[in-house]
């Protein structure tokens, strides 16, 4: 219903946005994720109309968009900060847009429909923004932004503003109204747990260009660059360049004081190197199968976080993070050696980023094969 | 769903307005918005601002008679007549003792001023003065002439209050407003009085900015009282001596309404007695509105144009030295 | 606290008290002036309380046309106030927030008037309203002053520490720059919105050369001008002189009672920035 075509943006010599395109269904909520200045809010108002792109097509409902004004594409949209007129009551900014477009009648009906739908009740609408909490703020921005029954609904950043606690809550909130609703949603945020805690689909973006489209957990499981891999997760994903040797027309990693590793690359001949992925819940302190291999490492510092510590450790100089329990984190010294399973190992390509031979890196194929491999 | 380019009814606003104005239409107005907005502003300004100082260029170097007709080029003979006119170098005399009086009262009497009422409002509960700043204040917001006519009342030699508490004090009290010698420090004491309060308030922005820790430290090195307003506050206050310096400059340079009133404009008499109160902007308006001259009053408003940017400078030289910026 | 200080702190008092009593001793003389019994203005010693006698009030209310000047100085004040409202918020807007092609001379056009001295000017500004026919007219005393620099600059500044994002907000619900300027901005800014009014307010009302030199008809002269002939009219009677200028203080009186403290900040350059 909303579909994105080739959007590119440049502001001079910064490209923002290179050849976006993507295809949002009815009642998706989807989200773009990615570091700031990755070029995400550039992309959602580009969508809702507030900026134009150098190239490429926004069609809402298969009808090109391009150059209308924002109130003519049907959109609403919740802003960072909510962007609320602090001299307006909440039941003002939410008929905002409407005022003097409808009988007031019926103007305070459709209002009095919102709040009811958002949980607001008359009191809170009498207030101004200041006088409402964090949570009351979002949800009037939200009706300020469905009150025109909008056929996609774009937020940006909406609870960047909130502290840790109201976050969470709001996120389920969120997450809760877009259930009973329905309404498509385009949500942009750099907080990638928000992304993968609410969206049905996610793009995880850097420097203007789709790093991978698809659901969370696929995401999670399969990044399809480096940049996504270590992007997503909490944390993400560890990753580092490791060489390749080749032999009888095969290529198999190996450490840098070269030791061969039980793991087949799949790559194209005259390939020297590969980066090397593994998530911190995957790498342990003992060996758990028998292709393990095993990583000399330098303990950097240990974050405890309750039943698991986080080992951020170093491996001929690249960062690795364990997840391992809080017990045994505690007894280590200065080195540690760190085990992984051939099977969770990712592999990109060192220049590209772009992971390596479709099919393999998810856990089963890559264990049978590296076991074709071993 | 509806396709978006299907023209709706305005009451079903079902999500999209309807597309109003076409797309060139739009690009070709939109980058001319802001003159549009800035118009009515700029018409103004340039009408009856900007256009009457060029005028004021042009009609010092013509024979103008209002309306223009018989006008002819005249060269520097406009310059020639004023400089030859006794009274337009009487008036730069009159409007030199005048502003050599202000700007030095206004100076000390504000500050002082300034120093009593933020020192009241330190030791009360309440900041800002209250009250007694608020009446030092208010005469500035007076009407010129109102308050003029009380001062002529109270200024009268004969029944004026003035005098009454003065004969107390000595036999022959002086004239006032009807002696060539008191005139000019009658206007003076009037317009310190109607301005010395909105100084008072540049004076106390200024001290606000001054922050207690410095007076703090200079007492625990044994600094206080007026020792410590010459060696920490005044310097700090520089920046504010300068601004009430030149606004106090350019403000009794043009002084008007209050002299035209004290003296007797109402009866035809402004700039009274014996010319010892005919300032330069007086004398324009005489030169003009009664003589009907209006090439030498240009001229002379040129001059005052001319002199009150020779003096702005000469300040901003004289203060680069003194003024301390934090 | 010790005596010294003690003598320190209730003697600056003093002093202040006195200051403030010196300060407002003109406009208190014009009450017990106005209000005394006739003659007493020229009597001996001078009556120090204010009495009860509002009859000057009566004889100029019922034997002049004080009320018809105090109309023309509302009218003209308030539609001066409107216009300087209107103009300088279009302008302080589009200074921020349009298109405007050289921007920076714009800018320095707008608000060059601060440095023009006025006195200088006013022959040519005689000359150039004696083309426009403007001489005589209540325009005259309107229409120079429907923009000022000042409050140009006063939005100006309100407007660019708006957040970009109401505006972004506002277009979203499809509010054009009128509109927006309109419900958003214009009330969000209240705090200028109110510095102007009362300054334009303060200036309109106490126009005297302007009119002075710009006017002879006496059915469109403001209070203040008014006053001028009421100085010779009156000449024989203090009580009556000072009667009508109280009249003509009261509404700055009034207004400055109310607003005191907006008043000396807006007066005084301290509070036109941002006040929450």
């Amino acid at each position: 219903m909303l579909q994105l075509d080739g959007i590119t943006k440049t502001y001079g010599h910064d490209v923002a946005l290179s050849g976006i395109g993507v295809m949002i269904e009815e009642g998706e909520f989807f989200s773009i994720v990615g570091p700031s200045g990755c070029g995400k809010s550039t992309l959602l108002r580009i969508v809702a109309g507030l900026d134009e792109p150098d190239d490429g097509t926004v069609s809402i409902d298969g009808v090109d968009v391009s150059g209308w004004e924002p109130v003519e594409r049907g959109i609403g949209m919740v802003f960072q900060n909510y962007a609320l007129f602090p001299h307006l009551t909440a039941g003002a900014n939410i008929g905002f847009g409407l005022k003097g477009r409808l009988p007031k009648e019926e103007l305070r009906r459709r209002v009095a429909e919102i709040a009811e739908l958002l949980e607001l009740d008359a009191a809170m609408l009498e207030r101004r923004p200041r006088q409402l909490s964090g949570g009351q703020r979002q949800r009037v921005a939200l009706g300020r932004a469905l009150i025109r029954r909008p056929r996609v609904l774009l937020m940006d950043e909406p609870l960047s503003s909130a502290d840790a606690p109201l976050r969470e809550r709001m996120r389920s909130e969120l997450k809760g109204f877009h259930q009973r609703a329905g309404t498509t949603t385009l949500y942009v945020t750099h907080d990638q747990r928000e992304a993968m805690s609410m969206s049905d689909r996610m793009m995880v973006l850097d420097h203007g260009r789709a790093q991978q489209v698809g659901r969370p957990i696929d995401v999670y499981r399969r990044p399809a660059t480096a940049f996504a891999a270590r992007f997503v997760g909490s944390p993400g994903m560890s990753v580092w360049p490791m060489p390749v040797r080749a032999a009888d027309g095969r290529h198999r990693l190996v450490t840098v004081d070269g030791n061969p590793w039980p793991v087949q690359v799949p790559c194209p001949a005259g390939t020297e190197g590969v980066l090397v992925g593994v998530r911190p819940e995957r790498l342990g302190l003992r060996p758990c199968s028998e292709d393990s291999a095993v990583l000399h490492c330098t303990v950097d510092t240990i974050e405890p976080q309750g039943e698991q510590a986080l080992v951020h450790a170093s491996y001929c100089g690249n960062a690795v993070v364990a997840a391992v329990e809080a017990a045994a984190a505690e007894q280590l010294g200065a080195e540690v050696d760190l085990w992984l399973s051939a099977g969770d190992l990712h592999l990109f390509a060192v220049d590209s980023g772009q992971r390596l031979a479709d099919g393999r890196g998810d856990a089963e194929a890559a264990r049978a094969g590296s076991a074709v491999g071993g | 769903m509806t396709t978006l380019d299907a023209p709706r009814p305005v009451s079903a606003l079902v999500g999209a307005e309807p597309r109003s104005v076409p797309d060139r239409l739009r690009r070709l107005v939109r980058p001319f918005a802001g003159y549009l907005f800035v118009f009515p502003a700029l018409g103004v300004l340039v009408v009856f601002y900007y256009v009457p100082a060029l005028l004021l260029f042009v009609i010092s170097f013509f024979h103008y008679h209002l309306g223009g007709a018989g006008s002819s080029f005249a060269g520097l003979d406009n310059f020639r007549v004023l400089f030859a006119q006794p009274l337009f170098w009487k008036s730069l005399v009159v409007t030199g003792y005048y502003v050599l009086v202000m700007v030095p009262a206004t100076l000390v009497i504000s500050l002082a001023l300034a120093m009593l009422v933020r020192d009241a409002a330190r030791h009360s509960k309440r900041k800002r003065g209250g009250l007694s700043q608020a009446l030092i204040f208010l005469p500035h917001v007076t009407p010129l002439v109102a308050t003029s006519l009380v001062w002529v009342y109270i200024l009268n030699p004969q029944y004026g209050v003035m005098n009454y508490v003065l004969r107390a004090f000595v036999s022959n009290p002086p004239g006032w407003l009807e002696s060539t010698g008191y005139s000019m420090p009658s206007i003076e004491i009037y317009s310190l009085w109607h301005s010395v309060g909105f100084y008072m308030v540049l004076f106390l922005a200024g001290l606000a900015s001054i922050p207690d820790r410095l007076l703090e430290a200079a007492r625990v090195e044994g600094v206080r009282g007026f020792a410590a307003f010459r060696r920490v506050v005044f310097p700090l206050l520089t920046p504010s001596v300068y601004l009430v310096t030149v606004l106090a400059t350019v403000n009794t340079m043009q002084a008007f309404s209050q002299i035209y009133t004290l003296t007797g404009g109402a009866h035809g008499e402004a700039g009274g007695p014996a010319y010892s109160t005919t300032t330069d902007a007086l004398l324009i308006y005489q030169t003009a509105f009664f003589y009907n001259h209006f090439s030498l009053a240009a001229t002379m408003s040129l001059m005052l144009f001319v002199l009150l940017v020779l003096l702005t400078v000469v300040q901003r030289w004289g203060f680069s030295k003194l003024v301390f910026y934090r | 606290m010790s005596a010294r200080r003690r003598l320190h702190r209730y003697g600056l008092g003093a002093v202040r008290a006195i200051a403030a009593a010196a300060f407002s001793f003109p406009l208190y003389w014009m009450l017990v002036t106005a209000t005394g019994p006739r003659g007493a203005a020229y009597r001996f010693p001078p009556r120090i309380l204010p009495g009860l006698d509002f009859h000057s009030f009566v004889t100029v209310i019922d034997g002049s046309n004080w009320a018809r000047y105090m109309l023309n100085s509302t009218f003209i004040t308030a539609t001066t106030i409107v216009l300087v409202l209107f103009t300088s918020a279009l302008a302080g807007w589009a200074l921020v927030a349009l298109p405007l092609g050289l921007r920076g001379a714009v800018f320095i056009v707008l608000l060059g008037t601060m440095l023009l001295p006025e006195q200088a000017l006013i022959i040519p500004q005689y000359v150039v309203n004696f083309h426009l026919h403007l001489l005589n007219t209540y325009a005259v005393m309107i229409v120079p002053f429907a923009a000022t620099s000042s409050s140009i600059f006063l939005f100006r500044q309100y407007f660019a520490t708006m957040p970009a994002e109401w505006r972004d907000a506002a277009r979203v619900e499809g509010l054009g720059n009128l509109r927006y300027l309109w419900r958003v901005a214009f009330p969000a800014a209240k705090p200028v919105v109110f510095t102007v009014i009362l300054l334009t307010f303060i200036a309109s009302w106490n126009q005297f050369q302007w009119p002075l030199i710009m006017t002879q008809n006496p059915s469109i002269a403001p209070i203040e001008l008014a006053l001028n002939q009421y100085q010779s009219a009156y000449e024989a009677s203090q009580r009556l002189i000072n009667a009508v200028s109280l009249l003509a203080l009261l509404p700055i009186v009034a207004v400055f009672a109310v607003a005191q403290r907006h008043i000396v900040g807006a007066v005084g350059g301290l509070d036109t920035g941002v006040e929450g």
